[in-house]
């Protein structure tokens, strides 16, 4: 077979390979834009944000508290991974106070951070019963708020607002504003798409 | 009702170059161009008058696919992911290649002549092509998705 066979072979792989994959990424778009986008109103944002600042000022924490610090005030411990269908699961409390928190197997780091942090806000907005972090959309209410209020323990408001205003967030290119995105992943180990999200959120409380 | 597909779908570890816009590039140029070249320079100008280039063409396509199956082994992860799944399915055909290319290197030195052609072997490698392609443009349109919502 000749060299130009192997060439437009090769060029059809890639041709085809890139028509598929421009596909799927629009589809993986829709579904970050729907991740981004917020399901709680902004009146719901402000009365959590004053619920885990009033949390926090009760039991002596600062504002950018780190979520060790919330966790040991809540008892709250990471506990083992399991095979559960949601992706955290939180314990009743034992006889000396202490909640366990069990997480489903195959979470990334980020994602157990987040699912823990969730559990507390489940807490903090004093939800009663049992609590779970569900995978997927379409979350209860609750779930929603505790989702906020985990985002708001992981990306404190003051901090990141300070920092989105000392480097100019708003008025910055796409291409500057997504190396900060990942600058503030790197820095709260967290992943790009909370912190798009947050940044939303901040900037419609503001 | 909420499924662990879902987690599987948004779990960025499920792109083998875990949505880093770096990586997927240079793999790309390195892994997918570079042998691309390689094979189609090897296949354009190979004489099988003098076997010693003869040979060598194939030592440097094995060379390529060594280091490609060295990085595939760097990424495997350790749990059950469509990850690995596709790194499976990357290391196949450049295992393939790397049997066919020793067989061509060593056969046509100890023997002295090209001993079998079976150059269209090295079409398996658009597999591994098309997964990383696939898996690259994901990285790049990942990025402008959130720049542009950012």
């Amino acid at each position: 077979m000749s060299w130009i066979f192997y060439v437009i072979f090769f060029a059809l792989v890639i041709i085809s390979a890139s028509i598929f994959g421009s596909l799927y990424s629009r589809q993986e778009a829709k579904e970050i834009k729907k991740e981004i986008e917020s399901d709680i109103s902004v009146d719901q944002m402000k009365k959590l944000e004053e619920n885990l600042t009033a949390f926090l000022s009760k039991n002596n924490l600062s504002t950018n508290s780190s979520l060790d610090e919330i966790s040991r005030v809540l008892k709250i411990n990471i506990g083992k991974e399991v095979d559960i269908p949601t992706q955290a699961d939180l314990s009743m409390p034992d006889r000396n106070g202490q909640r366990w928190v069990t997480f489903k197997y195959g979470l990334s780091n980020q994602k157990r951070i987040f699912a823990f942090a969730h559990e507390c806000g489940h807490l903090i907005n004093g939800d009663e019963g049992h609590h779970t972090r569900p995978d997927g959309k379409n979350k209860p209410t609750v779930d929603q708020l505790a989702d906020y209020t985990a985002a708001a323990i992981l990306l404190p408001m003051q901090d990141l607002k300070a920092f989105l205003e000392e480097r100019n967030y708003k008025n910055l290119k796409k291409s500057k504003k997504l190396s900060i995105i990942k600058e503030l992943c790197e820095r709260y180990n967290v992943e790009d798409i909370l912190v798009v999200r947050r940044i939303r959120e901040i900037y419609s409380i503001n | 009702m909420p499924t662990s597909k879902d987690t599987k779908k948004k779990n960025s570890r499920n792109n083998i170059f875990e949505n880093s816009k770096r990586d997927a590039g240079i793999y790309l140029f390195v892994y997918v161009i570079l042998p691309i070249f390689a094979i189609v320079f090897t296949i354009a100008k190979k004489s099988n008058n003098n076997l010693l280039a003869y040979s060598f063409c194939y030592l440097s396509i094995m060379i390529n696919a060594f280091e490609c199956l060295y990085d595939i082994t760097n990424r495997w992860s350790r749990e059950k992911s469509i990850k690995n799944a596709k790194l499976f399915w990357m290391a196949i055909p450049v295992i393939i290649i790397i049997i066919y290319s020793l067989s061509q290197f060593i056969g046509t030195l100890m023997m002295e002549k090209v001993l079998f052609n079976f150059d269209w072997i090295f079409i398996s490698y658009s597999i591994t092509i098309f997964i990383a392609l696939f898996d690259g443009i994901r990285c790049f349109s990942r990025d402008i998705t959130l720049s542009n919502n950012a």
